[in-house]
């Protein structure tokens, strides 16, 4: 009796260890998948080196935009000084500046944050209950109707070429992707922006209703940040 | 007796050896290859992000620099006033209060002639289906816009950088105009493109089943009216104060 209660243990253990070797054999005959998978460990390493190294990069240009783009506006303002008709055109080149959205801007509004339904993968036809680029278009439409003066969405500023497409996940404002949650800032009257989208059987309701996300706050100030990239356009009269 | 208990310690050392050899087995082979494939797809995006951002940030370095060497190598203030008024024509050109040229389509949008009776009308069940509505219309601007064009006039209402397009009592408004059918679109960008984007996109069909054509004609020279009215800043402000 004894000595058959231990036989049976062993056996057991010995199935189990034979599983494993037969097991380890079968891993080590992917050792291919493993170089497979060292190397792409090693591609990751080395975007993500690049990635650093393209964000530093872009970090010092932006700087060094900003320090010209104050160059050039110091050097205008002077201008403006010293001559009468300089003024006039500084005040125009400025508030154009604003309107087109090539300057960083602020002022009171509001921000509205759209984000997937919380069980979206829950639903048999998710679709539905994720933010589309018509949704972000619905939203944008309603704060300009509404006398938004600037829009960003994710940072980037929408100016008069913008589009707004969307991809899965991720968006992409002029020609920039960014991923969900997305994050509208809008400037104007906070109170009737914040109507404009909260009214019964407005954007949010809608939105709301196929449980999407929507989180409007009114703010005293808020910042849209300048549009970067071409701006060139030719009009009549200019032999570009 | 002791034969059995030192069976039993073995047993048990020896099974809870296997049992941390399977679990860590698992773990180093099926959980990394997931999360790995899936940071590496985010990263080489994030690259790519990046680099547009690039070729942006230089574009923009590079226009302001220009102005900023024409500014310092204007010889007088009467040259300097001439280059500040040059850069604000550009700049009203850009949010749209002047007018734009270059190639680019006429897009129109048009009752079917073949279709009987006026579609436009909502009579009946059917009539309503076949009203182009904001939506439509905010759609294929932002197809066009998002390849490559750089102005568009709906019936001659500019759109800029904070235009609106939206349906009010069964009818369409640009910003505050309104404007009803048959709609001409004029788009300045490349021809080309724009054509096939139309092409591509579906709109030729997306217009159809409203009973709606859509024609395109291409344009070498077109011209894009400014936006017919004044922006008034009431808001917004330059936030550059904060930065110097």
């Amino acid at each position: 009796m004894r000595v058959r209660k231990i036989h049976v243990y062993l056996t057991l253990v010995l199935l189990v260890l034979g599983f494993l070797f037969s097991y380890n054999m079968q891993v080590s005959k992917e050792n291919g998948q493993q170089q497979y998978n060292d190397r792409k460990w090693l591609d990751q390493q080395e975007i993500q080196e690049k990635l650093l190294e393209e964000q530093e990069t872009n970090r010092k240009y932006e700087q060094q935009l900003n320090i010209l783009k104050n160059k050039v506006a110091e050097l205008e303002k002077q201008l403006a000084e010293r001559q009468g008709t300089g003024r006039g055109i500084l005040k125009e080149l400025e508030k154009y500046r604003m309107i087109s959205g090539l300057m960083e801007v602020t002022g009171p509004g509001v921000k509205v944050v759209l984000n997937d339904s919380k069980n979206a993968s829950a639903h048999e036809d998710v679709t539905n209950y994720i933010v589309h680029e018509q949704d972000v278009r619905r939203v944008v439409n309603e704060l300009f109707a509404a006398g938004a003066e600037a829009v960003s969405i994710n940072g980037q500023r929408l100016v008069s070429h913008s589009a707004i497409r969307c991809v899965g996940p991720t968006i992409i404002v002029n020609g920039v992707k960014s991923t969900i949650p997305f994050e509208i800032t809008a400037i104007g009257d906070p109170d009737t922006l914040y109507t404009a989208l909260e009214m019964p059987g407005g954007v949010a309701e809608v939105l709301r209703a196929w449980t999407i996300q929507v989180d409007i706050t009114r703010h005293q100030q808020v910042t849209v940040p300048g549009y970067v990239g071409d701006v060139s356009v030719q009009f009549p009269g200019e032999d570009l | 007796m002791k034969n059995q208990r030192t069976a039993i310690i073995l047993i048990t050392g020896i099974t809870t050896i296997i049992g941390l050899m399977i679990a860590a087995q698992y773990q180093t082979y099926y959980e990394p290859n997931q999360s790995e494939s899936r940071d590496i797809s985010q990263l080489r995006q994030q690259l790519r992000e990046e680099m547009e951002r690039h070729q942006q940030l230089l574009s923009d370095l590079s226009k302001y620099e220009l102005l900023l060497y024409e500014y310092e190598t204007s010889v007088n203030e009467t040259d300097q006033l001439s280059v500040m008024r040059e850069e604000l024509e550009q700049v009203k050109a850009f949010a749209g209060v002047k007018a734009v040229s270059g190639p680019g389509i006429i897009i129109t949008i048009q009752n079917d002639p073949s279709m009987t009776g006026g579609p436009d009308l909502p009579e009946g069940g059917q009539g309503v289906a076949t009203v182009v509505v904001d939506e439509d219309l905010r759609t294929l601007v932002n197809e066009l816009f998002y390849n490559g064009a750089k102005a568009i006039s709906i019936n001659g209402r500019r759109l800029t950088a904070t235009s609106a397009i939206r349906s009010i009592g069964g009818q369409i408004q640009v910003d505050t105009y309104p404007v009803t059918m048959p709609y001409h679109l004029k788009v300045i960008g490349d021809p080309d493109t724009l054509i096939s984007t139309i092409k591509v996109t579906g709109m030729h069909e997306y217009f159809q089943v409203i009973n709606k054509v859509l024609t395109v004609q291409k344009r070498e020279n077109l011209v894009v009216p400014p936006f017919d009215g004044d922006i008034e800043i009431r808001y917004m402000e330059p936030a550059s104060g904060t930065e110097s």
